[in-house]
């Protein structure tokens, strides 16, 4: 078969985590590409970086000890190689984790606006920049951990909504909808099958 | 390398999608050298280039992956894709050999270049995989509506003519995988069976025995709205709290939904099938 | 739903009562009874892509349409009995579904199709959403190692089949996001 049968209706996390490495993160350079003058009128750099998925243009101007936007992707491969740190974003601190832990504490009907990436970037940075990140990584697994699970209670809570038209989805993450897809679309599609089976004549709706 | 026309005009391509209703008549050859939009912005218009074709290729192959129904081929994008491999792999084996010429004189030199080298090719691989992935994906619903491709053909039903909805080898893979298929049930079991029993297209029982694409099976949908965001969408309006939205109708239910420009919803294929075609909506 | 669709073919031939409208000769082997007629009121099971044929379609095309009873009379199965619903509205999740019918919601979407039968449609929605959360939370709790055999419950031995699928599916995707979050 050319699609193994748990592709054929979902993506499988690692791909969700391949279409989240194409976003842009920050990086610290320690390396310098960034041609000299004199280079650049030899036009003798003949391994310069040229890409086909990604800008490459950062690349071929890293200026070490300065920060620019790269891939996430190729800042982890550079993180790897020891040729840069990576700038945590924003919101990954065990200060801005537990104020979002708080909201969705706070708001059992809503989910905090973490970016729609949050949990794939988490891990990913946990695993391989942990060094880079500003509170210690056992304290950020935590409160990811904590995070993660108030938002699955809540989405429970939310599946009782299901229903035979539609569904808005606002503030979940790609992977956490991506965990949810197979039930999400079994029931609505067995909801569906059930309701299409009445003829939807207008005498017979008076029976609701 | 010999250079073929399709290339040129793959270059030119300012639209990805080359499948454009109003050219469907001519194909998808003419196509690019034409852009109907009205009075393209110069500014709003995105240049070409890798990163925007291969954001292209990966929303391609999203919608794909979580589509009933098989969806146009991209042609000129495809046709670029294909040769930025190939010039992509010449590229960098190039740059190895130049390696292995002077190990001996400049080491130090030498590793500084390895890491541009290390990220091409994790680069080359990563659109490798999303080709082989939107390929092998395409393939599978090929075969899976194998039956329902040659039925609409035949009758016209066709949203989009076959040549634009498949690629060349696409189009001699569903015929000769189809003739294939016919040939074994024949020889394995219709033959053997009286004449009236033989059929594996009668649609006129309670059950269609050709299979189709459930258009009205349920899909994650993004709502990205129009592509150049300040130019005037007809079909946008805005709610009371200034929210801008799609309306849509949910036929069978009689029900109005709005879907906010930024909003992720679970709707019926059906319903959302027009402005995935206008790229207003992407699936996830 | 489709043409070949295994699941459809065996709930199609669920037998459901049904009841005839006339005495009608030579049919007498549908009760195990060769070379007879079977009598009118004669109470047999048939399989539903029979019955359904019989009992849409008027016996006499000749007389007035309004009064022609059709061959026969589609009874109540058991699954769908008042003592069955009356089960399902006070407790959905404890209701051993698969012990009742292995097709459950296929017939009972049948049988609202050929009665247009609202109410009935009402329960299943209730009934589908509260069984469906035990489903997810029996779907996300596995434990990923396998060494460890997870109990399977006795709620999941009560699945019909488009249940289990759901299980199943369901199971898979949360198994896979468990793998990808502890991996390092």
């Amino acid at each position: 078969m050319s699609l193994p049968p748990n592709l054929q209706q979902s993506f499988s996390p690692e791909e969700i985590q391949f279409i989240v490495e194409n976003e842009p993160i920050k990086i610290f350079s320690r390396i310098t590409t960034r041609p000299s003058v004199r280079q650049r009128n030899s036009s003798q750099n003949s391994a310069r970086w040229k890409l086909v998925t990604a800008d490459d243009e950062p690349l071929n101007n890293l200026v070490a000890m300065q920060t620019t936007e790269v891939a996430l992707w190729v800042a982890l491969l550079l993180k790897q190689q020891g040729k840069c740190s990576i700038v945590a974003p924003s919101w990954l601190t065990a200060r801005q984790l537990q104020k979002y832990t708080d909201y969705e504490r706070k708001h059992p009907e809503r989910f905090s606006d973490l970016p729609w990436n949050w949990l794939v970037v988490a891990q990913l940075l946990f695993i391989k920049a942990a060094d880079d990140l500003h509170d210690p990584v056992h304290v950020l697994r935590g409160i990811v951990q904590d995070l993660r699970e108030i938002r699955l209670s809540k989405i429970s809570q939310g599946l009782k909504q299901l229903n035979e038209s539609h569904l808005q989805l606002d503030n979940l993450s790609l992977l956490e909808i991506n965990e949810l897809r197979p039930f999400i679309l079994g029931v609505m599609n067995k909801l569906k099958q059930v309701h299409s089976s009445l003829t939807t004549d207008q005498d017979d709706e008076d029976v609701f | 390398m010999d250079i073929d026309i399709d290339d040129i005009l793959a270059d030119l391509d300012r639209d990805t999608t080359a499948v454009d209703h109003t050219f469907t008549s001519q194909g998808n050859d003419i196509t690019v050298l034409g852009n109907d939009e009205p009075n393209p912005e110069k500014a709003e218009v995105p240049r070409l280039s890798p990163v925007k074709d291969f954001d292209d290729l990966t929303t391609h192959w999203r919608n794909e992956r979580m589509c009933p129904e098989l969806l146009p081929y991209p042609h000129l994008l495809m046709a670029r894709m294909l040769r930025r491999v190939q010039e992509q792999m010449e590229h960098i084996e190039c740059l190895s050999m130049g390696f292995l010429d002077d190990e001996s004189n400049n080491s130090a030199q030498n590793i500084a270049n390895k890491l541009p080298l290390l990220c091409m090719e994790a680069d080359l691989e990563r659109l490798k995989f999303v080709l082989r992935s939107y390929i092998r994906c395409r393939l599978f619903k090929i075969d899976k509506q194998s039956l329902y491709l040659i039925q609409i053909s035949q009758t016209g039903d066709l949203t989009v003519p076959l040549e634009e909805l498949l690629s060349k080898q696409e189009i001699e893979y569903h015929q000769r995988h189809s003739a294939i298929l016919l040939k074994l049930l024949n020889s394995a079991i219709l033959r053997h069976m009286p004449p009236e029993l033989q059929a594996i297209d009668d649609n006129d029982g309670s059950v269609k025995m050709v299979e189709e694409p459930e258009l009205d099976s349920f899909v994650f949908i993004y709502v990205k709205g129009p592509d150049y965001p300040h130019k005037q969408d007809p079909m946008l309006e805005v709610n009371e709290e200034g929210q801008r939205y799609y309306p849509v109708t949910i036929q069978e239910l009689k029900e109005e939904v709005e879907l906010t420009i930024g909003g992720i919803y679970v709707m019926r294929y059906s319903v959302i099938r027009d402005l995935l075609k206008d790229r207003k909506v992407i699936l996830i | 739903m489709g043409y070949y669709d295994i699941d459809d073919i065996l709930s199609d031939a669920t037998k459901f009562p049904c009841r005839f409208n006339y005495s009608i000769p030579g049919l007498g082997y549908l009760e195990g009874n060769v070379g007879n007629p079977i009598q009118k009121n004669a109470k047999i099971e048939l399989p539903l892509w029979l019955a359904r044929v019989l009992a849409i379609i008027g016996a006499n095309a000749d007389e007035d349409s309004e009064d022609a009873l059709p061959f026969l009379e589609l009874m109540t199965p058991d699954m769908l009995s008042t003592r069955v619903m009356n089960a399902i509205k006070s407790n959905p999740v404890s209701l051993d579904v698969h012990s009742i019918n292995s097709h459950f919601y296929a017939l009972a979407t049948k049988w609202a199709t050929l009665f247009n039968d609202a109410l009935l449609v009402k329960i299943l929605n209730v009934m589908i959403l509260e069984r469906s959360q035990e489903i997810n939370n029996h779907a996300a709790s596995v434990s990923i190692d396998s060494m460890v055999k997870n109990d399977p419950g006795m709620f999941l031995l009560t699945l019909d089949e488009s249940e289990k699928q759901l299980y199943k599916d369901s199971h898979i995707s949360c198994k896979e996001m468990k793998q990808w979050m502890i991996r390092r």
